[in-house]
């Protein structure tokens, strides 16, 4: 059979090294050209998910409701931008989870991303994070009400987050560009903001 | 299972995401897939059969393939035929060598990429998972037989189209 070539194998220190994502992968061959190929493949820049998976996990592992993809869920989105680079996202209409992301477009008016649509109906999103972006902050104002850290605090890529846990939240409306838009969020949800935030 | 499933996606998180993508071939669809079971994991009373792992292996494919089905009925249609969507499409030079020489990594990544899924979702579970046999047997509901056979003959395939395409190869030893 043939061989991958010498010098396509692992350096010296990346053979020794475990895969940062796979420690306990254990080569069973005894071929030495197939565990070449098998080190080659373990250390192939694989494509990573985004950090904003990991506050959906832990969201969800902590009771919060589901974000629905596609038109699965009744959704309304809300974005609140915390800081220059982060934002959570509320998703309301019985369901809920909260992400994290980053502005890539804080210019674009509310309704022109992907996925806030009147009445609660969504749109495709197009990113791990439907984004709805505002002009103007202070219509969350009306959304937000009270939120009491829980103390959990994890990593999200390099990011420090805390679970807080909203516990009032008024309902709302308001209308732009002659669409109505109704809030109407759940008593309770867990959102994930940066760490620095309380 | 909850505690399980949070300890289970932290050492499993890459291996996860990487076998959403092998099937939906879109990251953010990958995302949803994993969370998409996650969800359904941490809500259900069900207990697990079988390898936990494996367990949450099974339900992350499942639900990548739901939402592929789903997407395959909507007017835009998943990106099935992205060239490079399992590793990193603009992998630099130094990314590449971490792996052996540059030029050949990038072909075992195209490779891979063109590789059926039957075939990718194996290679993809042992070597970025780094699951056993048994475990992705169980990912795939598939005998065991089966699946290492298929993996045998990836990787064999594999090399033979690299080291055919390679000129400083070694003469087959067949």
């Amino acid at each position: 059979m043939n061989k991958i070539p010498a010098a396509a194998r692992l350096k010296s220190e990346a053979m020794k090294a475990p895969h940062p994502e796979n420690p306990s992968f254990e080569s069973d061959t005894t071929d030495p050209a197939t565990a070449d190929l098998e080190r080659l493949i373990v250390a192939l820049p694989v494509r990573q998910p985004g950090v904003a998976l990991d506050g959906r996990v832990a969201a969800a592992l902590d009771g919060a409701g589901v974000v629905a993809y596609g038109s699965t869920g009744y959704l309304l989105p809300w974005v609140r931008r915390l800081t220059a680079a982060a934002a959570v996202l509320v998703i309301g209409g019985g369901v809920a989870i909260v992400a994290m992301s980053v502005f890539d477009d804080p210019d674009a008016p509310l309704g022109d991303r992907n996925s806030v649509a009147p009445g609660g109906v969504t749109a495709e999103p197009t990113t791990p994070i439907t984004l709805a972006l505002a002009d103007d902050a202070a219509l969350f104002e009306d959304v937000w009400v009270a939120s009491e850290p829980t103390g959990r605090v994890f990593m999200a890529g390099d990011r420090a987050m805390e679970l807080v846990r909203v516990s009032t939240i008024r309902h709302t409306s308001f209308e732009e560009d002659g669409v109505s838009y109704a809030v109407s969020l759940p008593d309770e949800q867990i959102i994930i903001v940066p760490a620095s935030y309380e | 299972m909850k505690e399980q499933l949070g300890e289970i996606y932290e050492q499993h998180r890459q291996g996860l995401f990487s076998l959403a993508l092998s099937v939906t071939r879109r990251p953010e669809l990958a995302e949803d897939a994993v969370h998409d079971a996650i969800v359904r994991l941490s809500r259900s009373k069900a207990r697990p059969t079988g390898d936990p792992v494996g367990y949450v292996y099974a339900a992350v494919r499942n639900a990548a393939i739901d939402i592929t089905r789903y997407r395959k009925a909507r007017p835009e249609a998943t990106n099935r035929d992205a060239a490079m969507c399992l590793f990193l499409p603009d992998a630099t030079p130094t990314m590449l060598e971490a792996a052996g020489e540059a030029e050949l990594a990038q072909r075992a990544m195209q490779r891979i990429e063109a590789l059926p899924d039957k075939q990718r979702e194996v290679l993809v579970l042992r070597l970025v998972a780094g699951l056993k046999f048994e475990q992705i047997a169980q990912s795939l509901d598939l005998p065991l037989g089966t699946v290492t056979t298929r993996y045998r003959r990836t990787i064999h395939q594999l090399r033979e189209e690299l080291g055919e395409q390679n000129p400083g190869s070694s003469p087959s030893e067949k």
